[in-house]
C-alpha cells in the first residue's frame, strides 16, 4: 500500500502539472510562443526518432560525468586536508573564499581564452567551478569526524585502513551525499552554458540552436527530456545509495 | 620516567610511574606510582572530578602526562583492553561487526557474544540494543583482544542493579579465566569491595594516591555484612 502511495501521488501530480500547462496554452493561444504539452511530446518523439536527441543528451552526460568525477575527487582531497590540518586550512582558505566567488562566466571564459576552445577547457571550467564547493562540505564533514571513535581506534590499535573503512568513511557519507547531490545540481547546468559558450554539440549548444531559431517545441521538447534523464539519475541512483548508507540512522 | 617491567624479567608485577599531569595552568595529577600484582584486580576510587578517568586515559596513552620535562605519551607495551564510559560502538556496524572488527575470528566473536547473552541482539545496529547491551557489547569488545592490561572506565554507571550484578559476575568470571591485571575505576564502593584485590584512593588538588587498601578476604566469602563493614572503614578515608 505505502509503496504505490507515492506513485500515485506522482502520476497525481504530473497529471495536474499537464492541465495546468495545456489550460494556459489554451488561454495564451500563441502555439509558436506556448506550444500544448501534446504538441512537445510529439516534438520529444520526433527528436527521439531522428537520434540526435540522444546524441546532444549522450554528449552532455558525459561532461558531467566527467566533470563530477574530477571535481569530487579533488574536492575531496582539498577539502579532507583541510579539516584534518589548520595549518592546511589556512593556507588554501582564501584561494577557497577566490574561487568560490568568481562567478562562473568569467571562470569558462578565461578557461576558453587560455586553454582554447577544446573540451579540455570546457571540463576544466565546470570542474573550477565546483570543486571548492565540494571542499567546503568534505572539510566541514572532516573536521567534526568524532574524537570519541577515533579514541576508541588508538586504544584498540586498528589500522589506518581499518580507520579509514570503518570509522571515517562512515562518517564522511552524509556530507558526500550533499556534495553528490548538490555536485550533480550544480554541475549540469554550467556545462549548459559551457556548451552554449563554445563546444558545437550537446545540450547547451542545442538549446541555443533552438533559440536562434524561435524553435520553442524543440526546446521545450529538449528539457523534457533532459530533466526527465536527471531525475531518473536522483531517484535510481542517488536517493537509493543514500538510503542504503543511511539504514543504521533510522533506529 | 615512565617504566614498566623489563618483560624478560619473570613478571609478577606491573610498574606505573607517571609524573604530572598539568591542563593548561591547572596541575591535576601529582606524580603517580602505582605496582599492581599481575592478575590482579584493582580498583580506583575517589572524589568526581578527581581525576581518576584522567590517570587511566594516561595509561592507555590516549593523554600525554608530563614526563621528564616534556610532555609525552604513555607507553606500556602491554595489550591494553579498554572500556570507556559511553560504550563507543561503531553505529553503523552491528553489534557482531563492532566485536569482529578489532580482530578475532568468527568463531571467537559467536562464542563471546553467546557468552555475554548477545546472541539474539548480534545483528542489531547499537541505536536498536538498550544501554545495557551496548556495555555488554563494548566489554566484550575489550575482553576480546584477551589483554594483559584491562582498563575500565564506571563501566557499569546508570545501570539497573540487576543489569549492573550480572555484569560485575560476568566481569569477574572473565578475569578469573583470563587473569589480566584490571584497573577500574568507579564512584561505587560496595562495588569496589565486592570486586577488588586492592583500592587504590585518589584525593586531594593535584590528585594523588592517598591510601591503598588491599583485601585477602575471597570473594565468594564476602557477604553483605562483611562489605557493610569495610564500608564504614573506606568511608572514614575519604
Amino acid at each position: 500500500m505505502t509503496r504505490q502511495s507515492p506513485f500515485a501521488l506522482f502520476i497525481l501530480s504530473t497529471i495536474a502539472f499537464s492541465t495546468l500547462w495545456a489550460t494556459a496554452a489554451a488561454i495564451i493561444a500563441d502555439p509558436l510562443l506556448f506550444p500544448t504539452p501534446v504538441k512537445v511530446l510529439f516534438t520529444l518523439w520526433h527528436h527521439l526518432s531522428k537520434g540526435e536527441l540522444l546524441y546532444h543528451l549522450g554528449i552532455t552526460l558525459l561532461r558531467v560525468a566527467a566533470a563530477f568525477i574530477i571535481s569530487m575527487a579533488i574536492g575531496c582531497a582539498i577539502g579532507c586536508a583541510m579539516g584534518a590540518s589548520s595549518t592546511t586550512d589556512r593556507l588554501l582558505d582564501p584561494w577557497l573564499i577566490l574561487l568560490l566567488n568568481i562567478p562562473a562566466l568569467v571562470v569558462m571564459i578565461l578557461c576558453y581564452i587560455w586553454i582554447g576552445m577544446t573540451e579540455i577547457a570546457a571540463i576544466t571550467a565546470v570542474a573550477i567551478n565546483k570543486i571548492p564547493n565540494v571542499a567546503v562540505v568534505m572539510r566541514e564533514g572532516t573536521r567534526t569526524l568524532e574524537r570519541q571513535l577515533n579514541e576508541m581506534a588508538s586504544v584498540f590499535r586498528l589500522n589506518h585502513r581499518q580507520r579509514l573503512r570503518h570509522i571515517i568513511l562512515p562518517q564522511l557519507t552524509p556530507y558526500l551525499a550533499a556534495a553528490s547531490r548538490s555536485g550533480i545540481a550544480l554541475i549540469w547546468k554550467i556545462v549548459l552554458v559551457v556548451e552554449l559558450l563554445g563546444r558545437s554539440n550537446g545540450m547547451g549548444f542545442q538549446l541555443h540552436l533552438f533559440f536562434q531559431l524561435f524553435d520553442i517545441e524543440s526546446l521545450l521538447a529538449y528539457t523534457l527530456a533532459f530533466v526527465a534523464v536527471m531525475q531518473t539519475i536522483e531517484l535510481g541512483l542517488l536517493k537509493p545509495w543514500e538510503s542504503r548508507i543511511n539504514r543504521w540512522r533510522s533506529t | 620516567m615512565t617504566t614498566i617491567n623489563d618483560h624478560r624479567e619473570p613478571q609478577t608485577s606491573i610498574t606505573l610511574n607517571i609524573n604530572e599531569k598539568w591542563f593548561g595552568e591547572t596541575k591535576i595529577l601529582a606524580p603517580i606510582k602505582l605496582t599492581l600484582a599481575k592478575g590482579s584486580f584493582n580498583v580506583i576510587t575517589g572524589p568526581s572530578g578527581g581525576g581518576k578517568t584522567t590517570l587511566l586515559r594516561i595509561i592507555a596513552g590516549l593523554e600525554p602526562a608530563h614526563i621528564d620535562g616534556s610532555n609525552q605519551y604513555f607507553q606500556t607495551g602491554l595489550k591494553i583492553g579498554f572500556a570507556f564510559q559511553e560504550p563507543r560502538l561503531l553505529p553503523w556496524r552491528s553489534l557482531r561487526d563492532n566485536l569482529s572488527l578489532i580482530g578475532i575470528s568468527p568463531d571467537q566473536t559467536a562464542a563471546l557474544l553467546s557468552e555475554m547473552g548477545l546472541t539474539d541482539a548480534a545483528d542489531l545496529f547499537p541505536g536498536q540494543v538498550s544501554l545495557g547491551m551496548a556495555r555488554r557489547a563494548s566489554l566484550a569488545r575489550a575482553y576480546a583482544i584477551e589483554p594483559e592490561l584491562l582498563l575500565l572506565d564506571e563501566p557499569l554507571v546508570s545501570l539497573d542493579e540487576s543489569t549492573a550484578q550480572s555484569l560485575r559476575d560476568h566481569l569477574i568470571t572473565f578475569w578469573q579465566r583470563q587473569q589480566p591485571t584490571v584497573l577500574m575505576v568507579t564512584h561505587n564502593l560496595r562495588e569496589a569491595l565486592q570486586m577488588a584485590d586492592t583500592i587504590i584512593l585518589l584525593n586531594g588538588t593535584p590528585a594523588a594516591v592517598e591510601t591503598i587498601l588491599h583485601y585477602k578476604q575471597l570473594r565468594e566469602l564476602r557477604s553483605s555484612a562483611w562489605i557493610n563493614t569495610e564500608l564504614r572503614k573506606l568511608e572514614s578515608h575519604l
